[in-house]
């Protein structure tokens, strides 16, 4: 196993990006391909409707589907190294069950509204499943880190049920809505959308880069890292908010995309290394690029018609996992 | 003592120059909203004799549009827009879960029509921010469908066979119920889906169906419109009637087997139903001559319940 | 009193009303080797984790240079006292560098970066428990005497005055028993470790600690804690003690056989 440095890492990293990112914007309705955007770029679009469609539809959905992979692998990063649980995911939290649960209830709401409550709700739902667990945990003092994965489960289950009894009392349309929702989309991509969820997931990414060496220090035990001054509890409680806070924004605005987290950090161990800065830096620019790739499949791949993202990333991510528990 | 004085000065300047801005304003703008009015009028002119441009976002609006001949101005639809025939042709631009933003931009159209509950209001809300057009489709009654059909007549300019096919409509409807409304309530069954068990209750738009031809639903009062039975239920409301929808496209392998069941009277006297599901759970046009069918056969049944107690007695 | 650099005062931890550590009172002096013996359960891994600050609800108080540690902040504790513990399993392939490198968080701020210093330092430190070579091993792959020597390493970086190790000789073959305690003591350090083996203990301790059902026996010099009457009593074994031809230090021999009861 070779680790690329630093020095060849990066680049390598910032290129793919870039690749990324312009490529994928050429993906989409077979009228505006890659030579139409091209031409929108240098000077003039042939037609003004693709200035539209490309500044105002295709790129936010590409930016938003780069910024949810960034979001959900670091955060998937975090809970990994937090937890020293390498199958460990931040919708073990309940988040994405939580955020459905918030997402069901504002169906119930009028209509007028929902385009803004829907979001909210699910925000909100997906705190309080995080709250919901990490209460539990702390009450018994972090005896284990594995019960916050347990824990974490029995809330899903919980909040999974709710939202079924929900959605079986009500409109069988409003619950096709949610059930598409959970199913992930990047259809939401516009300003606003990519306003909000950008600079939490900044925040997120710098707040845990400050704290990097204190994380390293919790890889090898708690023990070990409180020899070497690190307050574990606390930093354990602010590593488990960011990763909340981090992956519900996401969660309420492109809905359920599992996997992402739990896989990419994987990857990007083995090829970039495990300490923490550099693994969060890495799996972050990786996982953004991989989601704009899964976005691109799901656009293209069925002609008239889209495949929910969240339908593809856990189809890759649960063959991925059921062959890393063959290794480990 | 000059102090107040040039404030005094400086106010009725301010206040002068208020004034005149607030009544020389109007003025222009008079003027211009005239302009801008003309300009509008010509606009909309041209619009309507070049063809109107549709979006059309459920088989029930495709199958409406088609009935009052506007047809050809449909350039996108959603998925399932299967009749007419020409209907399978429209590119489609979306489902019931998704629509692609994209395409439908691109197709630059006058308007969409949306199906309230079976169109994803969120990717809607974001089409209206491009400054799309959108109306919608909310049949809930089984006469909002002629009340859409003349509003669609409006929408499109075909008012005249918009009314006719309205009409028409509603005098089929009102034939049905005044046949059937003096019958003697027979009683029914509709399994809309087999596993799980499924069937309709108070709103439902098979219930409204039910009604008219005068069967009565042992689950009616049940809390939502599709509830979830248990077969047990079934065995003790002991239905005259068992009404099983078929798709035409594809018989359903999970659906109930009545025959099996012996203890219910519909299985027993072999009274079970197979409505054409395409045609009666759709709202538009065609269900009309498909109920018609449906009361018929369920006034058959009722014939047949009211000679066996005849003989019995 | 100048010379302490670690002291307890009645030191005691319970955990549900049972006493784990009673009373407790000793003076670590800068720059001694102490040791702790005593049976399986005495309570001597849980001294440590009070000593060290790991276990923070304690009564009593353990004085660092000095300073009540229950009010100093954690870091500054890290500075002083640096640990070894018996076993450590990452969950990660962590290379020996990696670990080594976490020798550096206490005398960083948060937006400190790694300088040419630090590299310098890890690297001497690498050198010091020969291991440069194997930097980029991963720690899971090494060997138990290896692992010990990578976590020595980090306790250098740490540059700690204070070494508290916990059996740092358990799982080691006799060759590394010795390597290990020898590459410690060659460190300078003011060294407070537990160990089984008595007579390792009479080879490389300057002063003897025994414990037994939490509290402490004995407190002195090597030789007059390995005594018969207080072996006999704190193991309940009979022993006949001589001297190590090669060191001249105390032997102990136990006698073992037919008064070891199983009940």
């Amino acid at each position: 196993m070779s680790r690329l440095t630093n020095q060849a890492a990066l680049p390598l990293l910032l290129a793919l990006v870039a690749f990324s990112i312009i490529s994928a914007s050429g993906f989409g309705i077979t009228e505006l391909d890659h030579q139409q955007v091209w031409q929108c770029m240098v000077g003039e679009c042939s037609k003004s409707i693709y200035q539209t469609i490309l500044f105002e539809v295709r790129l936010p959905r590409v930016l938003l589907g780069f910024l949810a992979g960034f979001g959900l692998a670091i955060a998937g990063v975090l809970m990994q190294n937090v937890t020293r649980n390498p199958l460990a995911d931040p919708y073990l939290f309940g988040i994405v069950s939580g955020a459905g649960l918030g997402a069901t209830l504002a169906t119930l709401l009028p209509e007028s509204v929902q385009f803004i409550s829907m979001p909210i709700a699910a925000f909100i739902g997906a705190l309080a499943a995080v709250s919901l667990v990490l209460m539990v945990v702390m009450n018994n003092n972090w005896r284990q880190v594995s019960h916050l994965l347990l824990a974490g489960v029995a809330v899903s289950f919980l909040l999974s049920s709710m939202t079924s009894f929900i959605l079986y009392m009500g409109d069988a349309f409003s619950a096709n809505r949610v059930i598409f929702w959970l199913m992930g989309s990047l259809t939401r991509a516009d300003d606003k959308t990519l306003l909000v969820i950008a600079p939490v997931i900044i925040v997120s990414l710098l707040t845990s880069l400050v704290l990097a060496r204190q994380l390293d220090a919790l890889l090898l035990s708690d023990e070990s890292a409180s020899t070497l001054g690190v307050n574990v509890p606390r930093l354990r409680v602010i590593i488990l908010i960011i990763c909340a806070a981090s992956t519900a924004v996401i969660v309420s605005f492109c809905g359920g995309i599992g996997f992402v987290g739990l896989m990419i950090p994987h990857i990007a161990r083995t090829l970039f290394g495990i300490t923490t800065a550099r693994l969060l830096i890495a799996s972050g620019l990786l996982g953004g690029c991989f989601l704009v790739w899964v976005d691109v499949a799901a656009r293209t791949i069925l002609t008239g018609q889209e495949i929910p993202i969240g339908v593809i990333t856990s189809a890759m991510g649960s063959v991925f996992f059921l062959a890393l528990m063959r290794k480990m | 003592m000059a102090f107040p004085k040039l404030k005094c000065n400086v106010l009725v300047a301010m206040f002068l120059l208020l004034a005149f801005s607030l009544t020389s304003k109007p003025v222009q703008s008079q003027e211009e909203l005239a302009q801008k009015a003309q300009a509008q009028e010509e606009l909309a002119k041209q619009e309507k004799d070049k063809e109107l441009k549709i979006i059309a976002l459920a088989p029930h609006i495709v199958e409406m549009l088609f009935e009052i001949g506007a047809g050809q101005s449909i350039i996108g639809t959603s998925e399932h827009s299967d009749y007419p025939e020409e209907a399978k042709a429209i590119p489609r631009v979306g489902n019931y879960a998704r629509l692609n933003i994209e395409h439908i931009l691109a197709l630059q159209p006058d308007v969409i029509i949306a199906w309230r509950s079976g169109t994803p209001s969120d990717d809607l809300e974001r089409l209206k921010q491009f400054g799309l057009n959108v109306v919608y489709s909310q049949p809930q009654h089984l006469l909002d469908v002629s009340k859409e059909i003349r509003e669609l007549g409006e929408l499109t300019g075909n008012q005249a066979i918009a009314e006719q096919k309205a009409l028409k409509f509603e005098a089929q409807l009102a034939n049905i119920k005044h046949t059937y409304q003096e019958k003697r309530p027979v009683s029914v069954f509709y399994e809309i889906w087999a596993k799980p068990l499924t069937t309709v209750a108070r709103n439902a738009w098979p219930q409204q169906q039910l009604a008219l031809c005068q069967a009565s639903n042992p689950f009616i009062d049940l809390a939502t419109d599709y509830p979830q039975v248990n077969l047990e239920q079934v065995f003790i409301a002991n239905p005259q009637v068992i009404i099983q929808p078929h798709s035409s496209d594809k018989t359903n392998p999970d659906a109930i087997n009545w025959q099996n069941y012996q203890q219910i009277d519909g299985a027993k006297h072999r009274q079970i139903l197979h409505p054409n599901a395409d045609k009666l759970h759709r709202m538009s046009f065609r269900l009309v001559d498909e109920l018609e069918k449906l009361c018929q056969d369920l006034d058959n049944s009722r014939r047949f319940y009211q000679q066996m107690s005849d003989i019995q007695n | 009193m100048a010379n302490s650099v670690l002291s307890c005062k009645q030191l005691s931890w319970h955990v549900n009303n049972k006493r784990i550590v009673s009373e407790i009172n000793f003076v670590l002096n800068k720059g001694e080797t102490v040791g702790i013996v005593g049976p399986n359960g005495a309570g001597k891994t849980t001294l440590l984790k009070c000593l060290s600050s790991q276990i923070k609800n304690i009564d009593g108080h353990v004085f660092l240079h000095g300073h009540n540690m229950q009010f100093m902040p954690a870091k500054s504790i890290a500075k002083h006292i640096s640990v070894v513990s018996q076993q450590e399993s990452p969950a990660f392939n962590l290379t020996v560098q990696d670990i080594v490198q976490m020798g550096l968080i206490p005398h960083k701020g948060l937006f400190e970066r790694d300088t040419e210093h630090d590299r310098i330092k890890i690297s001497r430190a690498l050198a010091q428990v020969e291991l440069t070579n194997k930097n980029q091993q991963l720690f899971s792959t090494l060997s138990g005497g290896e692992q010990q020597r990578c976590l020595i390493a980090r306790a250098i970086v740490q540059s700690a005055d204070i070494l508290i190790m916990d059996e740092p000789t358990n799982h080691l073959d006799i060759y590394y028993q010795h390597q290990i305690l020898q590459l410690v003591k060659k460190l300078n350090l003011t060294l407070l470790i537990t160990i089984h083996d008595l007579n390792l203990a009479a080879q490389y301790c300057d002063r003897l600690l025994i414990m037994k059902d939490g509290e402490l026996l004995a407190d002195n010099s090597t030789s007059k804690v390995l005594s018969k009457s207080l072996l006999k009593e704190t193991f309940g074994l009979d022993c006949h003690i001589d001297e190590n031809p090669f060191t001249n230090k105390p032997r102990i021999t136990f006698k073992g056989g037919s008064h070891v009861q199983i009940d």
